[in-house]
């Protein structure tokens, strides 16, 4: 295989994973906690550029770029402030956004937060060098190592399926923990879950804040291996996406929204590259997103529950629970005493 | 003379137009009550069927305006027959629906950057004479967007108040279930109630792209935050209030412009943000019935 082929590989593997990390966030938020969070894209671009400042060292006065920090931390520190900073964020994002009552109301203030970013990282150069972005961030041991461009890539397809696996179990052991069930009541039934002393407000900010943290882990995973992030890296389409392959996939059901997000980022956008050429770029483009909203809306009104749907929880020596918002009617509720 | 009340004109202006998308936008959520995420998209088609007429057709720039304002009417009224109503038939839920109004949005954005491309348009239009007012300077073409939006308003209100039709609006909006018993056609009010959104969001598309000077796209959805903005610091749902959050965030967005061009759309999420911590449902907040209904 050549080595243009192999990179393309490494390519959309490192892709693949990093969107995976990620739709695991937002399906603790939306599929889980059923906070429509429109501006999930900007906690993994908290993460990015976070990453990125504390991998890069310090700015130099004059320099191509201008930025705050550059800490010139080895990795995985920059994952892990990639992580805290999506957290961190989301903390302060959903104290305000998550206040209104109606789920709808949150969404809206997301999304307008989601577009206010945009114009802020923008317009304030300071910051993480404006519309330009960041590039030029250091690759984890790249200089150790010292391999050639395709073998690194594979190591990092390697460090990257690895965390991964390690963000699959975590999400696995969240999502089926009493902790995973509350917020499954927080979607079903908020007012049932709140006759049962459970704080409604703190219970989604807690899981909008791990979503969070999901979303920044995935941004500083994707900006070492692209070496650069800018505005144009993390619109609002993104985020659209990312609800299409939770809703595609099964809401709710981790596997269901990675099969998802395998569908929709890898067959749906990267396949089409493998159609015959009809028009030039920007108008297949253009028609893809309306495509995918088409599929989208027929998913919505005829296959709600998605590819995989989200099976209700079995426990040993009790019925099976008839629906989904199984916490409440079997009579024990949210298994907050085990 | 100073610039302090220069913004103010200019600031006047701004609330007209958005005056206008805050109206219809808020009309429309308090009777059908879904949160409408494609109403910027809608805005962006009026601007461009207004282009359409004015500069493709050469037709003046207020019989565009009328045009676009009945395409983003007849746009709305589509997404309603076709996509929400539907919906709603198939019982689909509340936060689908959300999401179904989001997807709608890029599907109208895509549709029209394939058929328009990213190229930034102009409308054509002459030289308006313009007039010294009070220490504002304003184009007679500003004083009849101003016009324009008033009239608006008063029809509005007018309709709201002492027609059959409006207390209908009101009657479903407040309780929708209760309205259907006392025998009126809420589905035949929800689809005027849509249409009259439209109509309200395409004026307020063409004008705020007259006020602008330039348009593309993606205007619309930056447009709605501003709009969102000035509904929610009113209520949502509560058209007298959207009308003064449309004064307070025109005016504020331009006088913060004083400062820095780059604070305009910052002040308008300021205030977005501080009405959330403050009064998270609004100035006035939308009637119990509607605001807690369908919490999922």
């Amino acid at each position: 295989m050549s080595a243009a082929w192999q990179y393309y590989f490494i390519t959309l593997l490192v892709y693949a994973c990093v969107n995976l990390i990620a739709v695991w966030g937002l399906n603790l938020q939306f599929g889980l906690g059923g906070i429509l969070n429109f501006g999930y894209i900007i906690f993994q671009s908290a993460g990015a550029y976070v990453g990125a400042v504390v991998a890069l060292g310090p700015a130099v006065t004059g320099g191509f770029q201008s930025y705050i920090l550059g800490a010139n931390l080895p990795w995985p520190v920059p994952l892990l402030a990639g992580g805290a900073a999506g957290g961190l964020l989301s903390l302060v994002v959903g104290v305000v956004a998550l206040r209104p009552r109606r789920i709808d109301y949150q969404g809206m203030a997301l999304l307008t937060v989601g577009l206010i970013m945009t114009v802020i990282i923008s317009d304030y150069t300071g910051l993480f060098n404006g519309v330009a972005g960041l590039s030029d961030v250091p690759k984890p041991f790249g200089a150790a190592l010292n391999l050639g461009f395709v073998s690194y890539g594979w190591f990092f397809v390697g460090i990257t399926a690895c965390l991964t696996v390690l963000m699959y179990f975590l999400v696995r052991r969240l999502s089926d923990s009493p902790w995973g069930r509350q917020l499954r009541a927080l979607r079903e039934n908020p007012r049932a879950l709140q006759g049962l002393g459970v704080h409604v407000g703190s219970k989604r900010l807690q899981a909008f804040v791990v979503g969070g943290i999901f979303a920044g882990v995935s941004g500083a995973l994707l900006v070492e291996f692209i070496g650069s992030w800018s505005p144009g890296a993390w619109t609002l389409d993104e985020t659209f996406l990312f609800f299409v392959a939770v809703v595609i996939g099964g809401r709710g059901n981790n596997l269901g929204v990675a099969m998802g997000t395998i569908v929709t980022f890898t067959v749906v956008l990267e396949g089409v590259q493998y159609l015959p050429l009809f028009s030039y770029t920007s108008v297949a483009e253009a028609l893809q997103i309306v495509v995918i909203g088409l599929a989208f809306i027929f998913f919505v009104a005829w296959k709600p529950n998605g590819l995989i749907p989200e099976r209700p929880k079995r426990f040993r020596g009790r019925e099976p629970a008839p629906t989904p918002s199984f916490a409440i009617e079997d009579g024990n509720p949210g298994g907050e005493t085990r | 003379m100073n610039t302090f009340t220069l913004a103010i004109g200019f600031g006047l202006v701004s609330s007209a137009s958005l005056l206008l998308g805050a109206a219809g936008f808020t009309i429309q959520f308090g009777v059908t009550n879904i949160f409408n995420l494609a109403y910027g998209a809608v805005m962006t088609v009026g601007m461009f069927v207004a282009y359409l007429v004015n500069v493709d057709a050469g037709g003046s720039i207020w019989i565009a305006l009328v045009c676009g304002a009945l395409a983003g009417a007849a746009l709305s009224w589509f997404l309603n027959a076709c996509v929400f109503a539907p919906l709603r038939r198939r019982g689909v839920s509340q936060w689908a629906i959300t999401v179904v109004t989001f997807a709608l949005s890029w599907i109208i954005g895509g549709a029209l950057l394939a058929a328009a491309g990213t190229l930034t348009r102009t409308y054509n239009q002459p030289q308006y004479r313009s007039v010294h007012l009070l220490g504002m300077i304003l184009t007679t073409e500003q004083l009849a967007i101003m016009g324009v939006s008033v009239a608006l308003m008063v029809g509005l209100h007018l309709l709201l108040r002492y027609t059959r039709l409006g207390k209908e609006m009101r009657a479903t909006a407040a309780n929708p279930e209760l309205a259907r018993t006392c025998g009126i056609r809420t589905s035949r009010v929800t689809s005027i109630a849509w249409v009259l959104a439209g109509l309200l969001c395409g004026a307020a598309g063409v004008t705020e792209a007259i006020n602008l000077g330039s348009f593309d796209t993606t205007t619309g959805g930056t447009l709605l935050l501003i709009v969102i903005a000035a509904a929610v610091f009113g209520g949502v749902g509560q058209p007298y209030g959207a009308m003064l959050g449309a004064l307070v965030i025109g005016l504020s967005t331009e006088l913060a412009a004083l400062v820095s061009p780059n604070l305009k759309n910052v002040i308008a999420f300021a205030i977005l943000a501080a009405t959330l911590l403050v009064r998270p449902n609004g100035l006035i907040p939308a009637p119990v019935v509607v605001a807690e209904a369908p919490v999922q």
